[in-house]
């Protein structure tokens, strides 16, 4: 390894033309930021999200959060608790039955907070971490998403400042449910993870 | 993996007679034509690319500064770096990981660089059971074949034969009935892979872009399937090539949004991730595998720009010769415009021949071309290199000369040109077409020759020119 480690740069150096005492030149600007036209982030989001089958729902409060759950699960027959990303336990979840914690293979609905939403593109933002284990966006056919208002962006280029610090675990932007075009070319949604995403926007 | 370049003429033949290729090509063109809609549409594209060029350009001008510090800051994280300088020495490297682990089931997500490598013959060859999980890898390992397109590895593939597939590898596992409803196949792969990715020891995935800055990995996928892969088997392997790098998660977000617009019209992938080695809940090991394979070399003369190339595929489906013929007739695993010029590159010359000159210069894959790659100019280079070291066939050298000669002496062309006019305009008999034509064959074999008018291009304008003056 080590050997091939020294011959591959060796060639990158020679390929470059490199002296001794060579100095990396500064990288290129970072994009100039296009601002959204002042139009309503939340509405783009919606818009975006639609185009990819992504619901989602204003709620009045954090309180709503429990109601909104289960309204969503009634319809669907669903018995197991679902699978509540530990950073959510400490909302109140009454009439919901969860296991707090990273989703498992019988779980069919997860609930997780989204770190960020970025509206131009239409992707939830999703960090990592301890209280938000990522298998639970990827495991189950059903994903939740809380998201706070606050966290909205306009542009892609708008969120590496965010992400800027927080420890270095996934980060994951998610635009829609998982699909597919690989059977005869038509789109279908559900080929491995969740087959719908609905999102509970608080303020 | 084996090269088949040298059969591209027989492989072309058989392709344009090939009636379920040629629906699935007419389907792949149609979904040409929605992206360059969506890209037209997203006001965007143009700022985008000129800054992902001028950042790929300086990383590619300081590649050895920026792998050095993507390496360290990887190891930073707890991750292996393996530096592979050919496609062996980066199968063995990961053979002695799944040793290591003791791994007798692999799952993987689509990787180019692992059909560079040719992974799935090595893993075959050690005895570890090996399951595609993109869906379009999955189909291509039922059919046992190899992928056509580096995003769609299986658009060769009609739904009918896809229907045809799954109930012949599928049939010893209870199903009843002959499934045609794609919604009813996806929800069966998706069962029988679902208990794949939960039993793997190892995973391994591919990776779009690495980061410098802080040692992490960007990948993307449509299915999530790349997620499960890196998420849940307890060793994660990467298998990247050294020009994948790039300095920063912001630089990346540049060529991450043209990438999508690019190859599907989407603003983003739907599932874009940054992995750096250490998850919650995910493996104990991670691992990634550097390849170079011919990269360096590339990198010292006129070929580096192709190092630009972010595998968007927006070349290869907006080209007339790959949208007709497939990838297959390539034979290797980079097809189209793209692939006609990494395969000579990575593979020589020699039996390459037809790949630079399986292409009609018309230039659409440069304007496309999300990092204006300049591509036609890259396959008339190779072109100019074959005729210097004279792989040029005899016939076409000939024609060559012979066409250069007369080049050379205007007098002569306008007089043998008018000569020829006049002849074609005799030989139409008045209905100013032609059925046959010597040399022609090909062409009127299929539709008649608009015949010239009996005077040449240069005449007509001398006589227009004239007449404006008078």
């Amino acid at each position: 390894m080590t050997c091939s480690r020294a011959a591959i740069l060796g060639k990158v150096r020679q390929a470059l033309g490199r002296q001794p005492g060579d100095c990396v030149q500064p990288a290129p600007p970072p994009a100039a930021i296009v601002t959204v036209d002042g139009s309503d982030l939340e509405q783009r989001l919606r818009e975006r999200l639609a185009l990819t089958g992504v619901t989602l729902q204003t709620l009045a409060s954090p309180d709503a959060l429990a109601g909104a759950v289960a309204a969503y699960l009634a319809p669907l027959g669903f018995t197991h608790a679902v699978a509540l990303a530990p950073g959510l336990a400490h909302e109140r979840w009454q009439g919901v039955a969860v296991d707090v914690g990273g989703a498992l293979p019988h779980h069919q609905v997860a609930v997780t907070r989204a770190f960020a939403a970025v509206a131009a593109s239409g992707s939830l933002v999703f960090l990592a971490g301890p209280d938000h284990p990522p298998r639970s966006g990827f495991l189950p056919a059903h994903h939740l998403v809380v998201l706070s208002k606050a966290r909205l962006v306009g542009r892609l280029e708008q969120l590496w400042p965010l992400v800027a610090g927080h420890p270095g675990e996934a980060l994951h932007l998610v635009g829609g449910p998982s699909s597919t075009a690989d059977i005869g070319g038509q789109l279908l949604y559900g080929a491995h993870g969740p087959r719908a995403v609905h999102v509970l926007l608080t303020p | 993996m084996e090269l088949r370049s040298a059969h591209f003429q027989p492989s072309v033949r058989a392709a344009l007679f090939d009636p379920d290729l040629q629906e699935a090509m007419a389907d792949n063109r149609r979904f040409a034509a929605h992206v360059r809609e969506q890209v037209a549409a997203s006001g965007s594209f143009q700022a985008l690319r000129e800054r992902a060029r001028a950042v790929k350009d300086h990383t590619l001008a300081h590649l050895d500064h920026y792998l050095e510090r993507y390496e360290a800051a990887a190891q930073a994280r707890g991750i292996q770096v393996h530096w592979a300088a050919t496609p062996e020495e980066a199968q063995q490297q990961v053979l002695a990981i799944c040793r290591q682990a003791g791994a007798r089931r692999v799952i993987k997500g689509k990787t180019m660089i692992g059909e560079e490598m040719g992974i799935n013959a090595a893993l075959a060859h050690a005895n570890i059971e090996r399951v595609e999980t993109d869906l379009g890898e999955y189909i291509l390992q039922l059919a046992d074949e190899l992928p056509s397109h580096i995003n769609g590895p299986a658009i060769h593939k009609t739904l009918r034969q896809v229907q045809a597939l799954f109930h012949q590898h599928h049939q010893g596992l209870g199903r009843e009935r002959y499934l045609e409803d794609p919604a009813e196949l996806l929800a069966e792969a998706r069962r029988l892979l679902r208990g794949q990715f939960l039993a793997a020891d190892v995973g391994i995935t591919g990776a779009n872009f690495l980061i410098a800055e802080d040692g992490t990995h960007v990948l993307v996928t449509n299915e999530g399937n790349g997620d499960l892969t890196s998420l849940l088997p307890p060793v994660r392997i990467v298998l990247a090539s050294i020009e994948k790098v790039l300095p920063t998660l912001e630089d990346a977000g540049t060529h991450l949004q043209l990438l999508a617009l690019s190859a599907t019209g989407q603003p983003l992938t739907s599932y874009t991730s940054v992995y750096g080695g250490a998850d919650s809940d995910g493996p104990e090991q991670c691992h990634v595998v550097l390849l170079d394979n011919g990269r360096s070399e590339m990198l010292a003369g006129a070929f580096r720009p192709m190092l630009r190339c972010i595998r968007c595929a927006a070349c290869m489906d907006n080209c007339p010769v790959y949208n007709w013929v497939g990838g297959h007739a390539y034979g290797w695993i980079y097809p189209g415009p793209m692939g006609s010029v990494w395969t000579p590159n990575l593979a020589g010359l020699e039996d390459t021949r037809d790949l630079p000159n399986a292409c009609t210069l018309n230039g659409r894959c440069k304007e496309v071309c999300p990092l204006q790659i300049p591509l036609p100019d890259m396959l008339r280079a190779l072109r100019e290199q074959q005729w210097q070291r004279q792989l040029t066939p005899a016939g076409t050298r000939l024609g060559l000369r012979l066409w250069a000669a007369l080049a050379r002496r205007p007098a002569l062309y306008h007089r043998l040109t008018a000569l020829l006019a006049c002849v074609l305009k005799l030989a139409a008999r008045g209905r100013g077409r032609l059925r046959r034509l010597p040399l022609a064959g090909a062409w009127t074999a299929e539709r008649d020759l608009p015949a010239p008018q009996g005077a040449t291009f240069q005449q007509r304008w001398q006589r227009q020119q004239k007449e404006k003056r008078q």
